[in-house]
């Protein structure tokens, strides 16, 4: 089935006639979190802790973004738009282990397709124990192979929203995960993790020199393409940062059709 | 013609369904960020109220550009302003002035009550020690009211100053504000105002005296229909005395 809404301006204007477009602006606020290391995912990054919920959808099935814009009171920092998906929990103080949801099935290339994690993140959502160990993550990859392992050692004392790219601690030859089976670590501390896999949908950078003065670089989905995802009804959109660890404001604006 | 088909937006222009709407703003004296957070907000100097009522055989408008240079660089957080109310600051608590609540429009096929995040600024200058403010909301979820931490005014704030209003976790936006009120503070005067904002775009305003454009249409696709007397208007990242000019450009739709 082919993607209607982009099939030509026509249509979108159409679309966007016809069911109405979706747009909100956006402010997020990010207590400063914990530095990335070599064993945590090289890349400093930080989950805002409000997240945006799609809303129904009547008459249309999905929701394709054509416009973010961000800016942030820190620079240089990246801010990136994802789906985003909780694939599971761990209590690290018990090893308690809670699924979440699996990757979802989305539209690409004409077929619904089985997707993987184009970033997956570990965030701390309550803020880890002075001595962490290694938390081993046990998932299928983006071609369905089971019980494939990723290790990566938390800093003690992260604090929470601190977000670590689990993607360069995968197996060999893997680049994504399509669900998450299991959690653990080594010996317990203080602290919960939750595993987010996340579909890219934009991206804005803020450049050198721009921190006091908050200027926003934006790409803009269609025009300045990057793949058209199409997101779902009740589908949650999260906000990151990558390039920094300090307490940070951010401003954002959404756009988007439906199809 | 209703405008699905670009064809027909360039009728609509031929016919004369068009609007270049003037946009100016000047932020006179520093203005001082509050609000609890760390992003430099202030308000441009002027809103742009849309024709009202609608013109014959118009039954909305599509705003398709948006232009503007100005003296100091930042960006431009440019959109449909909703006035959530506002809140003279002296007395006990101060009193509350209730304004509109977030529209309810269709959106990707579906009637929903919108959100926005919630921007603060003064409209009358701020005393010496003005205290804090809360603000009670709905959420972007329609959830019962509840109110924010207590955020700081700024002292002998001027007009223009301002910021985002910092709401509780995990909340990112609100449908109304149903109260406001000013606690601490020594004999405190001045008044602030609410804003929220279905938005059109943000404008990378990264040099200063260059006109920066936006391509609503075919460029960012941020279509919203906007109707009679809407207002638009915005926000700019910084915080210096600046001044602002542009315009927006405005088609027809029927």
């Amino acid at each position: 089935m082919a993607v209607w809404v982009l099939s030509s301006i026509d249509a979108i204007l159409d679309t966007a006639a016809t069911n109405g477009p979706w747009s909100r602006v956006y402010a997020g606020q990010i207590a400063a979190t914990t530095s990335a290391t070599a064993n945590s995912g090289y890349v400093t990054s930080q989950r805002f802790p409000t997240a945006m919920t799609m809303p129904a959808m009547t008459s249309v099935s999905t929701f394709y973004l054509t416009h973010f814009r961000a800016v942030s009171s820190q620079a240089p920092v990246i801010l990136l738009l994802a789906d985003e998906y909780l694939l599971g929990t761990l209590n690290t103080g018990t090893n308690a282990f809670t699924d979440g949801v699996a990757m979802p099935s989305k539209l690409i290339e004409g077929a619904s397709t089985q997707t993987a994690t184009q970033l997956a993140v570990a965030v701390v959502s309550t803020a880890l124990g002075a001595s962490t160990s290694a938390l081993t993550i046990t998932y299928t990859n983006q071609g369905g192979t089971a019980n494939q392992t990723a290790t990566m050692t938390l800093p003690n004392s992260s604090a929470v929203n601190s977000a670590f790219m689990i993607d360069p601690h995968l197996a060999t030859n893997d680049t994504g995960i399509q669900d998450v089976t299991s959690l653990s670590v080594a010996t317990t501390f203080t602290g919960v993790v939750k595993i987010y896999g996340l579909i890219v949908l934009g991206l804005a950078a803020q450049g050198t020199g721009a921190a006091s003065s908050s200027q926003a670089i934006g790409l803009d989905c269609l025009s300045a393409p990057i793949f058209p995802w199409p997101v779902a009804a009740a589908d949650a959109l999260g906000f990151y940062s990558f390039g920094t660890a300090n307490a940070m404001d951010v401003v954002a604006t959404i756009a988007g059709i439906g199809d | 013609m209703p405008i699905r088909a670009y064809n027909v937006l360039i009728s609509q222009i031929g016919a004369g369904y068009w609007l270049q709407q003037p946009l100016w703003g000047e932020v006179a004296n520093t203005p001082i960020i509050m609000g609890g957070n760390n992003l430099q907000i202030v308000r441009l100097g002027e809103t742009k109220a849309l024709p009202n009522p609608l013109p014959t055989d118009v039954t909305a408008y599509l705003v398709t550009r948006i232009s503007a240079a100005q003296s100091s660089a930042g960006s431009l957080l440019l959109g449909k302003l909703i006035n959530l109310g506002s809140l003279d600051i002296s007395g006990a608590s101060g009193t509350f002035t209730d304004g509109s609540a977030m529209p309810t429009i269709t959106e990707l096929g579906t009637s929903n009550i919108t959100a926005s995040a919630v921007f603060v600024e003064v409209t009358t200058a701020l005393s010496g020690a003005p205290g804090s403010f809360t603000i009670t909301y709905v959420d972007q979820d329609g959830n019962a009211a509840e109110t924010t931490t207590a955020q700081a005014l700024g002292a002998s704030a001027p007009v223009r100053s301002g910021g985002w209003v910092v709401l509780n976790s995990p909340d990112w936006g609100a449908r109304d504000i149903t109260a406001a009120a000013r606690s601490g503070g020594t004999t405190p005067t001045g008044t602030i105002k609410f804003w929220g904002m279905i938005p059109l775009t943000i404008l990378p305003g990264t040099t200063s005296n260059v006109v920066w454009s936006e391509n609503l249409l075919t460029g960012t696709f941020s279509l919203p229909r906007l109707g009679a007397g809407d207002m638009i208007g915005g926000f700019v990242f910084n915080n210096n005395t600046q001044a602002i000019v542009g315009d927006v450009f405005v088609v027809g739709d029927n």
